[in-house]
């Protein structure tokens, strides 16, 4: 079993002049989760957006399973020094798209709710399906294959009773209470079978209550999925009920990482966001 | 199998009657009658329509090139199957034309689709990586280059150049027109319920959402683009069977926005909207309105502002007042469910009961 | 040399026209600039003056006649927004996109209606009407006016933008719509007078236009119109001196192409360097840059 499912080398992210993740190295193991906690502005979302490709980052290197996705030399600039002679199977996949990442195993949510609103919950999640079906255009659209269909949508109606989610499968996602949206914003991730999930503020606008059941939430899809967790968040009760570890950004940069206790202790941590957090 | 749902039930019944109701109305009534135009015309643009909305309403791309497409499946239709006997005469400014053969009706149909869709697949291949009015200006764009290249003197021996292009067969009964849009529309509407339809609709609500979700935008934004395309074209022909003859002056962008009004009106994002639209539109358009640009009397009082052009304003009115105060269009988004009608109507009933205690 | 004096005529009607496209696409940029609506109506809003202004000289003197025909473009144009675009303000772009698709078809339409379908013939303007020979081309007064009366204008408008309050409220509109009527700027009146000056440009266009064209049928703002946009595109959207220099280019390529005989593709190729443009500087040539966040 590989260690490190996820691992950031040196990865720094510019725009223009601006440099909003500022040489982050970070790993993410297996079965384990992770938080990354900072500021606003500190860049964590676009610490995500690096792994997921939505950016691509300007240094540095991305690997997920021991396999190197992006990797842009850590001088030059935007220069590849990837090859494929280390990992054939990836040759192709310099540089991945979103939706190349998402098939490779990576999972994500996003800070501001991104649903498929119009549609309802039982299609949000079966559209995770699409992308491994084993269909092309005529095929479906001609219903040649009835059992892929039938497949993906066995599994995800599997998926949705797991999540206590099946009652609401016809109503369209748009109209669903806000934690519930979240809740089908995480399971159509999951929906994805990923490797590692990547949760982006998951609690955010969320009460104590919902804050806490959303806390056994995560730590109950880490057992039943056996796979790890990376997320950003704010609410600390959460973080440290559930993060094994924790990395802290701020202004693009790692100030700290280590257990909850340790972070906890360390002065700049407690300067840059911990002092600042007591008096919100 | 699949068990078939009350509502599939129904609409393949009324789909049926549809027909058959056509296939009588064609036996007693006169065949030059206003009705069979409205039909005929209605069905071409409700395939077309249907079409638009493929891209418009459930993929979310602001496309504007429909013209361009029903022009280059009119054109390929048209040059593919005028008889060779007439090909002299067609082409007289230019010796007759180079393509010395023709093709039956039906493979020359198919054909149209295809060269609509791989010209799709060209354009598409720079614009749609543009975001919404510039795709649609780029679209349109595209579509005036097409209506140009048509038009141009040195590809006179295909097109024919600026001039007709007529004599290729056309048809006589209503129900060509409307069986050819009735398969081109099932299937659209299949692959609308398909799990590509679904990844559509997902890019439509959401792009970045989509593509973490590991749908391939581009690869799935080209393909709906395509086959909408191949429906534009297939429409094309049959418009250019209808109207006997084909000139690329036709097909402009007022096309285009005429097809886009009759989406608009039937709702965006749904099939049965566009079709309804379509009757509706063409029927208002070509067949109802028409005493509006007549010049009338009543007794000795002449009716004011009644003369040839009116029928265009009044319509117009109306089209903006859809726009405006009426936006979900006839259906919204949703389709002609008879489960849903049913259960309204219980609903109704059982109101109106308890209203009546 | 030899080529320039072929080819004067065209340079100058490329000149000419750039600056009637010029004018027009001031219009298309300043509504994209803070509404993010591409006008559809705007060439008709333009085909409209030039019809008002022929059916105006047959009840009034011309020096009543011209300032009468801007003023009701303007009039148009402002309740055109009004009643076709504001009830619009909070839904999809789409929507208010198709909604000036409509008005366009209403405007065409009405034109139709109005004028029986017959070209009608645009009155004489003395003294620009009047043909000059300037070295090899003979031509009308209008052309050499027109690009001296854009610059004007233009020079006019950027500093009305610069300099004046409402000039400021529109600047800042079109950096942030909901901030700036945070910070009390009333949103309706920067719209209706971003509309005014659009409308009334393209009425001073229409005049210069027709004047060359002698002739006007309902359909005939739809190519200028759609010329201006791609004008305004390929300067950069939402920059007027963008589209000022846009318009010029577009003007004076149109007519060589012309010039070399290629009339079939003049249109064409306006559109081929809009789709040119988009791909590779969708932002066009002053635009800036937005990116959407994740």
């Amino acid at each position: 079993m590989l260690e490190n499912v996820l691992r950031l080398d040196h990865v720094t992210m510019q725009f223009g002049g601006v440099v909003a993740v500022n040489d982050l190295s970070m790993e993410v193991n297996d079965k384990e989760i992770v938080a990354l906690i900072g500021p606003n502005g500190a860049g964590k979302t676009t610490a995500f957006n690096c792994i997921t490709g939505v950016y691509e980052p300007t240094n540095g290197m991305v690997s997920f399973m021991g396999k190197t996705m992006v990797c842009n030399h850590p001088q030059g600039k935007m220069k590849k020094l990837y090859t494929g002679d280390l990992y054939p199977e990836f040759s192709h996949v310099v540089s991945p798209t979103p939706d190349q990442i998402t098939k490779l195993g990576i999972a994500r949510t996003f800070q501001n709710i991104r649903l498929f609103r119009s549609l309802t919950v039982f299609d949000n999640v079966l559209i995770a399906k699409h992308m491994r079906a084993k269909q092309n255009v005529f095929t479906a659209t001609l219903r040649l294959n009835a059992k892929e269909e039938k497949r993906m949508r066995d599994e995800a109606m599997a998926l949705l009773k797991e999540q206590h989610l099946e009652h609401l499968k016809d109503d369209i996602a748009g109209s669903l209470p806000y934690g519930l949206q979240r809740r089908l914003e995480i399971a159509r991730a999951l929906a994805t079978d990923p490797k590692l999930l990547l949760l982006d503020e998951p609690a955010a606008g969320m009460n104590p209550q919902e804050t806490k059941e959303l806390t056994e939430f995560i730590s109950q899809i880490r057992h039943e999925y056996n796979i790890p967790i990376l997320m950003i968040e704010h609410h600390m009760d959460l973080v440290m009920a559930i993060a094994e570890r924790i990395y802290v950004l701020d202004f693009g940069r790692l100030i700290a990482s280590g257990t909850a206790a340790e972070v906890q202790d360390n002065p700049d941590v407690i300067n840059a966001y911990l002092g600042v957090d007591e008096d919100e | 199998m699949k068990k078939l749902s009350k509502n599939n039930i129904i609409t393949i019944a009324l789909i049926i009657v549809v027909y058959a109701i056509v296939f009588v109305l064609e036996k007693v009534i006169d065949p030059n009658s206003m009705l069979f135009i409205v039909l005929k015309k209605g069905a071409i643009y409700a395939l077309v329509a249907v079409s638009m909305n493929l891209l418009n309403g459930f993929t979310g791309l602001f496309s504007l090139g429909q013209a361009g497409f029903m022009l280059i499946g009119a054109y390929t239709y048209a040059i593919f199957t005028i008889p060779v006997e007439y090909r002299d005469a067609v082409y007289q400014y230019f010796g007759g034309g180079i393509v010395q053969f023709s093709i039956p009706v039906i493979p020359a149909l198919i054909l149209a689709g295809l060269v609509a869709a791989l010209f799709a697949f060209l354009i598409g291949l720079p614009v749609l990586r543009l975001k919404s009015d510039y795709l649609a200006i780029a679209t349109l764009g595209f579509a005036e280059i097409i209506r140009a290249f048509f038009q141009w003197d040195t590809l006179g021996p295909v097109t024919n150049g600026s001039n007709l292009l007529r004599k290729f067969p056309t048809f006589d009964s209503t129900l060509f027109p409307f069986t050819v849009a009735g398969i081109c529309i099932l299937l659209i509407v299949l692959l609308i319920n398909s799990s590509y339809g679904r990844a559509f609709k997902a890019i439509r609500d959401d792009e970045i959402a989509a593509e973490a979700m590991g749908i391939n935008l581009f690869k799935h934004k080209e393909m709906s683009f395509v086959i909408s395309s191949f429906f534009a074209g297939v429409g094309g022909a049959l418009l250019a069977m209808f109207q006997t003859t084909v000139q690329a002056m036709a097909f402009k962008s007022a096309m285009t926005y005429e097809i886009l009004l009759i989406v608009v009106i039937g709702g965006i994002g749904s099939v049965t909207g566009s079709v309804l639209a379509s009757f509706l539109f063409i029927a208002c358009s070509e067949w109802w309105l028409r005493f509006l640009d007549a010049e009338t009397y009543i007794g000795a009082f002449k009716v004011p502002l009644l003369r040839a052009g009116f029928r265009k304003v009044v319509f117009s009115i109306i089209i903006m007042a859809v726009v405006l105060f009426y936006r979900q269009g006839i259906m919204g988004d949703r389709e002609l469910n008879f489960d849903r009608i049913l259960r309204k109507r219980q609903k109704f009933i059982e109101k109106t009961q308890r209203g009546g205690k | 040399m030899d080529f320039i004096n072929t080819n004067l005529p065209y340079l100058l009607a490329g000149i000419s026209v750039g600056g009637q496209y010029a004018l027009i696409a001031i219009g298309y940029t300043m509504v994209y600039g803070i509404l993010r609506l591409i006008n559809f109506a705007h060439g008709d809003v333009f085909m409209c003056a030039g019809l008002i202004m022929i059916y105006a000289v047959t009840w009034m003197p011309l020096y009543i006649a011209i300032p009468f025909t801007l003023l009701v473009t303007v009039l148009i144009g402002f309740l055109i927004e009004r009643v076709a675009y504001k009830p619009l303000r909070t839904a999809p772009r789409m929507s208010v996109m198709i909604s000036a698709i409509g008005v366009s078809y209403l405007l065409q339409n009405v034109a139709l209606y109005v004028t029986g379908g017959l070209a009608k013939m645009y009155p004489t303007i003395p003294w620009i009407s009047n043909t000059v020979t300037i070295g090899t081309a003979t031509t009308k007064v209008v052309t050499l006016i027109t690009p001296i009366l854009t610059l004007v204008l233009v020079i006019a408008l950027v500093t009305f933008i610069q300099k004046t309050k409402i000039g400021m409220a529109m600047r800042a509109v079109s950096k942030d719509f909901e901030t700036s009527q945070l910070m009390g700027i009333k949103i309706n009146n920067v719209i209706s007078a971003t509309f005014i000056i659009g409308s009334f440009l393209a009425a001073v266009g229409s005049l210069l236009y027709f004047t060359n064209y002698a002739a006007v049928i309902p359909t005939s703002g739809a190519m200028p119109g759609l010329k201006a946009f791609v004008a305004a595109v390929f300067g950069g959207i939402g920059s007027i001196p963008g589209a000022v220099i846009g318009a010029f280019i577009i003007g004076i390529c149109e007519n060589i192409i012309k010039g070399l005989g290629w009339t079939t593709f003049s249109d064409a190729f306006t559109f081929a360097l809009l789709i040119i443009i988009l791909i590779v500087k969708p932002t066009g040539l002053f635009g800036e840059k937005a990116n959407e966040k994740v």
